[in-house]
């Protein structure tokens, strides 16, 4: 079987580099012919190179940062409590305070709104200290603390942000693209409001393809969106000693879901018109509408509406497993209120291939769109979760 | 390491090679005279929608958007596809054009229409780290209204986005410094029935935070 395989996909690729039109150029610097990029606005400008002069240690990868014996203070005992120690021990030990008012911000939603699916440098708007401004103990107490609010699923939780972290990795050794640098430690950590027993608070964790938004209010969980994950290369590569393959499962799940329909249900599901990207993309609030397209989930059998919860899972699972458990409960409630749409190809493999779930709290959207960084062919994924009643912890200012 | 098995990878290698030829296929737009183009990377930017008080009643609106997704949105618009930037376009790509914009572009004031005459259009090349090189499409407007400070105008516009979904459209207002303040950011489906940009508001606020 997977000689055939390997045989055919041999085939395929002798063919796709006997066809040189279908390679794609890649997109490193100006073309030769041009002036190069406009300018940033002086704003931009400042702060991009600001972060530049921020950047420090790169030498070890939060890949394979060890966790300080001091987490041990904290106990074993997973959970909110814990969470808050690990913070206050990395607060403790941070004793530059350009980098403790990097790390602590005051809460404001139009502060939590500032992520993005790009690279650090071309947004510089994130809040936050780099990774790569905290020593190696104190990257491994960030990692402490991430533990506590992810899940712990493989390719799933910390270990996607993880792989994702990678893939910036691999982009900085084949791509000169984003001066400010692809790589695992040019991702921000923040506390936007201060975290503790009362209030509210969001654990903010962002960078180059991933927006991790955890909002607490009173030491409950108020919200886990929006969380924006998306990968490339796609759907797998080697880096920092590890095979990764973030968002395939997501990716996979989804198939198999619409590879379950039939080829009526496959008509209802398709959406109007083409999709390049997501709609509830960054600085993209407003964009879920409000009425519903596609296929009612109440039209799928049990074993399709069992394989629509699998996709679900790929998402809710990135948090910690009692508060995906809440989530999964919320989801399921809903289910007959809830739509599957997709556009393009069932098997979510070609440019502008686009699937969502859309229900009365759940908007999940899965965009494939071509490569960028690696001057390879394929394309790469771009993902959000979000919950239209808890975004940002439900909060609104 | 995760949970990947020698047939999971083949089947995954599979897959990427067979993702990578729909993307060379579905990625490419071939032009009128057949000239392929490589899709960009990522989504390109949205429309952007800019607006002037001239003299005499008037008001000046510059438009522009991608001309990659416009292909998507408008096949029948595919000659563009071979034009060239900065030259005039041929005046019959120009009415196709316009002929395009006016199905999807519309302003009222009180429920009246105002007329909108097409003024100029040309293609000029623009370019973006995350984007790499592209050719934005850019239209020059006249707006004809009855008085000379409007405080508000009903603007109907889906141009791309009625095919392209996560094309969005940012209106501003630019001041005669050169200023510009926002008037409104919106997608697809809050485009149906129109959006209110309230001009008084933007002659008198501070200038948009870039």
């Amino acid at each position: 079987m997977s000689r055939r395989l390997a045989v055919t996909g041999g085939a395929a690729l002798a063919a796709l580099l006997s066809f040189p039109v279908l390679a794609q150029q890649g997109h490193d610097g100006p073309p030769p012919d041009h002036d190069g990029p406009p300018p940033m606005s002086a704003e931009d400008q400042a702060l991009s190179e600001a972060l530049r002069a921020r950047m420090g240690d790169t030498s070890t990868q939060m890949q394979s940062v060890p966790i300080p014996e001091s987490a041990a203070e904290c106990g074993d005992t997973p959970g909110y409590a814990r969470m808050l120690c690990l913070i206050d021990l990395l607060k403790a030990d941070i004793s530059d305070d350009d980098i403790l008012q990097n790390l602590q911000h005051d809460y404001s939603l139009a502060e939590a709104e500032n992520w993005s699916n790009l690279p650090a440098g071309a947004f510089p708007k994130r809040p936050g200290v780099l990774l790569g401004e905290l020593n190696i103990k104190q990257r491994g107490l960030v990692k402490a603390i991430m533990l506590e609010a992810t899940g712990h699923a493989p390719d799933e939780g910390f270990d996607e942000m993880l792989q994702t972290l990678n893939a910036d990795d691999y982009i900085n050794t084949v791509s000169t693209d984003y001066k400010a640098g692809y790589s695992s430690y040019n991702t921000k950590f923040a506390f936007l409001g201060t975290p503790g027993e009362t209030g509210t608070w969001e654990l903010y964790y962002g960078g180059h393809h991933m927006a991790f938004a955890n909002t607490y209010t009173d030491g409950k969980l108020a919200g886990a969106t929006p969380s924006f994950r998306g990968v490339e290369p796609f759907p797998y590569f080697e880096m920092n000693g590890r095979v990764n393959e973030p968002l395939t499962q997501e990716r996979d799940a989804f198939a198999t879901l619409l590879s379950s329909l039939s080829d009526d249900q496959k008509a209802e599901a398709t959406l109007a018109g083409t999709y390049r990207d997501i709609l509830a993309g960054p600085q993209a609030d407003d964009a879920i509408p409000e009425s519903y397209e596609g296929l009612p989930v109440s039209e799928l059998d049990d074993d399709q509406r069992a394989l629509l919860l699998t996709a679900i899972e790929t998402y809710v699972d990135d948090i910690s497993a009692p508060e995906a458990a809440a989530y999964m409960e919320k989801y399921t409630s809903e289910l007959p209120e809830t739509y599957l749409g997709f556009s393009g190809t069932p098997q979510v493999s070609a440019e502008n291939d686009y699937v969502r779930i859309h229900g009365p709290s759940l908007w999940i959207e899965f965009s494939l769109q071509s490569n960028k960084s690696t001057d390879k062919v394929g394309n790469h994924p771009h993902s959000v979760w979000r919950d239209r009643t808890d975004d940002y912890g439900g909060q609104s200012e | 390491m995760t949970r990947s098995s020698p047939w999971r990878a083949a089947l995954l290698t599979l897959a990427v090679m067979i993702g990578g030829i729909a993307t060379g296929i579905s990625g490419m737009g071939v032009s009128g005279m057949g000239i392929i183009q490589s899709a960009h990377a990522h989504a390109l930017p949205g429309s952007t929608l800019i607006f002037q008080q001239q003299p005499q009643h008037t008001l000046k609106l510059t438009l522009q958007f991608p001309r990659e997704d416009l292909l998507i949105a408008a096949p029948q618009l595919a000659a563009l596809g071979d034009a060239k930037p900065d030259a005039p376009l041929a005046q019959t790509l120009t009415d196709q054009l316009s002929d395009y914009l006016n199905q999807h572009l519309a302003l009222s004031k009180d429920g009246d229409a105002l007329p909108l005459t097409l003024t100029e259009a040309h293609l000029t090349s623009t370019y973006q780290p995350q984007l790499g090189d592209y050719l934005l499409v850019v239209t020059q407007w006249n707006v004809k209204t009855e008085q000379a400070d409007l405080d508000s105008l009903l603007l109907k516009y889906d141009a791309v986005m009625h095919e392209v979904r996560n094309h969005r459209a940012e209106v501003e207002w630019q001041t005669p410094a050169g200023d510009t303040r926002l008037l409104a950011d919106f997608g697809f489906f809050h485009s149906a029935h129109g959006v209110r940009l309230d001009l008084r508001k933007a002659r008198q606020a501070p200038a948009k935070q870039e």
